[in-house]
């Protein structure tokens, strides 16, 4: 089946007649691809921008599947199906990697000795999470890190994606030496949890091996063997954006503030909590949950409690006047990468516009990027 | 004689002010193909204003096949706007304008150096029919290196050099 088909059958009756509007094709159209129907080139044209993919990726290929695919194919065990946006992160990781070859002298990340195998999910993770604050956040073990899109990217040098997937949270992987995180674009509280969880699975992974892992929900707890992977990644995530220490200390000066007596957390210093560190109202109360600040279920119960009476917790938090969520920021493209797609172009070593499709933007993004003033 | 431009070509043109002194040039007529024009959402509006004009006109890629261009697109390696480019050049007997190397390489190899120009040419090829000021010429190429355009570094007298 063509990416093309996989796309359109993904999709419910609303979703394809709004598509149908967006792209100028057809329902009838949309039908018949779905079922297999080859397309026209104005037609790939016209529904690439519409679904949020690059017009290349929905042309024919020949090409077998690439090796990062089937590090992907790996991870999700035989039988299972991979998910439509699997090869999609592929393609990226090729590109990437065609960017980088001529123009490398990458020995791999300077970090990956540094952190302690998972061999104890939680107690590892707590210390793998002091470990990157020590290396990259000079050694501030309680501050929040809403910087960490940026860190991540120019201090440990992975390179981070955002992707419009709806299929999946994020991914990450580890391929001829480059780390590579993606997530898919969601609320940005979400999004920040998702990044540390992928880079909780990238200082995990010891030796030189490629691997490369698919969080389809990260909220959830899948079975089998990837239950202790998750679970790592979730703890070293949670440790990491909201350290124990920190959270202690914020919630004694919260209290003092509001001149409390009481031992009793609630969804107002949960959501308070969630604001300070950029997290969800749910990840900021798992993180209650595993410091024993609420009961187990406790996360669970509250979110609950506040979808029903207040339409979302991010409404409740509103409702509350708490301080505004700082403002997370994802870098449009790796940077690294875009500096060698630059010198690659002025090498006349890859055209511009190949340049530009394996970085996922424009052509006067690339010209931008060869200003003076940008080097 | 008919050119086609790629999108490099045309950004360049932009960020130099002289899209429609190139385009009102006497000595051709401008063509575009529909990835091209894809490609160049930054001058989306000047873009569409030349298409209303009548100075410029959009190519049909009716002719194309998904299969055929990918074929062409694995086969050279370059991006969209410049695969198409070979494509309409290999159905056509028009000049394509692109200022990318990499592709310039490809271009003059499948169709021969007669066959591919460039923004500099353009520009030159203006002030040789007085239709632009070298100096006019010059500046306006100075504006599209500052804003990034990967053209080569030329001084006044190299830039004058290119007219004999």
């Amino acid at each position: 089946m063509t990416l093309l088909a996989d796309l359109l059958a993904q999709r419910t009756k609303t979703q394809l007649s709004k598509l149908s509007i967006r792209s100028g094709v057809s329902p009838e159209r949309l039908a018949e691809m779905a079922q297999g129907s080859d397309a026209t080139l104005s037609e790939l044209r016209r529904l690439a921008p519409a679904l949020g993919v690059l017009f290349e990726e929905l042309l024919p290929t020949n090409q077998s599947e690439s090796p990062a695919e089937l590090l992907f194919r790996r991870s999700i065990g035989p039988g299972a199906k991979l998910p439509v946006s699997a090869s999609r992160l592929a393609r990226k990781m090729t590109s990437s990697l065609s960017l980088t070859s001529s123009t490398s002298t990458h020995v791999g990340p300077h970090w990956k000795t540094a952190f302690l195998p998972p061999e104890d999910s939680v107690g590892s993770a707590e210390t793998n999470a002091a470990i990157f604050r020590t290396l990259f956040y000079g050694n501030d073990q309680l501050s929040p890190i809403t910087t960490l899109p940026s860190v991540a990217s120019e201090r440990m040098g992975v390179l981070i994606y955002v992707l419009n997937s709806s299929d999946i949270d994020g991914a990450s992987a580890f391929v001829d030496n480059s780390a590579f995180a993606f997530v898919s674009t969601r609320f940005s509280g979400r999004m920040l949890f998702t990044l540390a969880h992928e880079l909780g699975h990238l200082v995990a992974h010891h030796g030189n091996e490629s691997f490369a892992l698919i969080d389809e929900d990260i909220e959830s707890t899948p079975d089998g063997q990837d239950r202790d992977k998750e679970a790592y990644a979730n703890a070293f995530a949670s440790a990491l954006l909201m350290p124990r220490q920190s959270v202690g200390i914020t919630l004694k000066t919260v209290r003092r503030l509001a001149k409390s007596d009481s031992d009793q957390l609630g969804d107002t210093e949960i959501n308070l909590l969630s604001r300070i560190y950029g997290v969800s109202f749910w990840a900021a109360a798992r993180r209650c949950e595993d410091l024993e600040l609420i009961p187990r279920g406790g996360a669970y119960a509250l979110h609950t409690k506040l979808v029903e009476l207040h339409g979302s917790a991010e409404q409740r938090a509103d409702e509350l006047g708490l301080p505004p969520r700082p403002e997370i920021r994802f870098p449009k493209v790796p940077w690294p990468l875009l500096q060698a797609a630059v010198a690659n172009v002025r090498a006349g070593e890859m055209s511009v516009g190949k340049a530009a499709s394996a970085l996922g933007i424009s052509i006067a993004d690339l010209y931008s990027a060869n200003a003076p003033t940008k080097h | 004689m008919n050119i086609i431009y790629d999108s490099g070509s045309l950004i360049n043109l932009a960020n130099g002010h002289v899209l429609h002194a190139i385009f009102n040039s006497s000595h051709h007529n401008a063509f575009i193909g529909p990835l091209v024009y894809d490609e160049c959402v930054s001058i989306a509006p000047e873009l569409k204003e030349l298409l209303d004009s009548g100075e410029l006109s959009l190519l049909a890629d009716a002719s194309l096949t998904p299969t055929e261009f990918s074929d062409l697109l694995q086969r050279h390696g370059l991006g969209v706007g410049e695969t198409e480019c070979i494509a309409f050049l290999s159905r056509t007997d028009f000049v394509v304008s692109c200022d990318d190397a990499a592709a310039r390489k490809v271009l003059m190899s499948l169709y021969g150096a007669d066959r591919v120009t460039g923004t500099l040419g353009l520009l030159i090829l203006a002030v040789g029919k007085h239709e632009i000021s070298l100096e006019a010429a010059f500046a306006s190429y100075q504006q599209m290196r500052a804003a990034g355009g990967y053209l080569p570094a030329l001084s006044l007298e190299g830039f004058t050099a290119l007219l004999s």
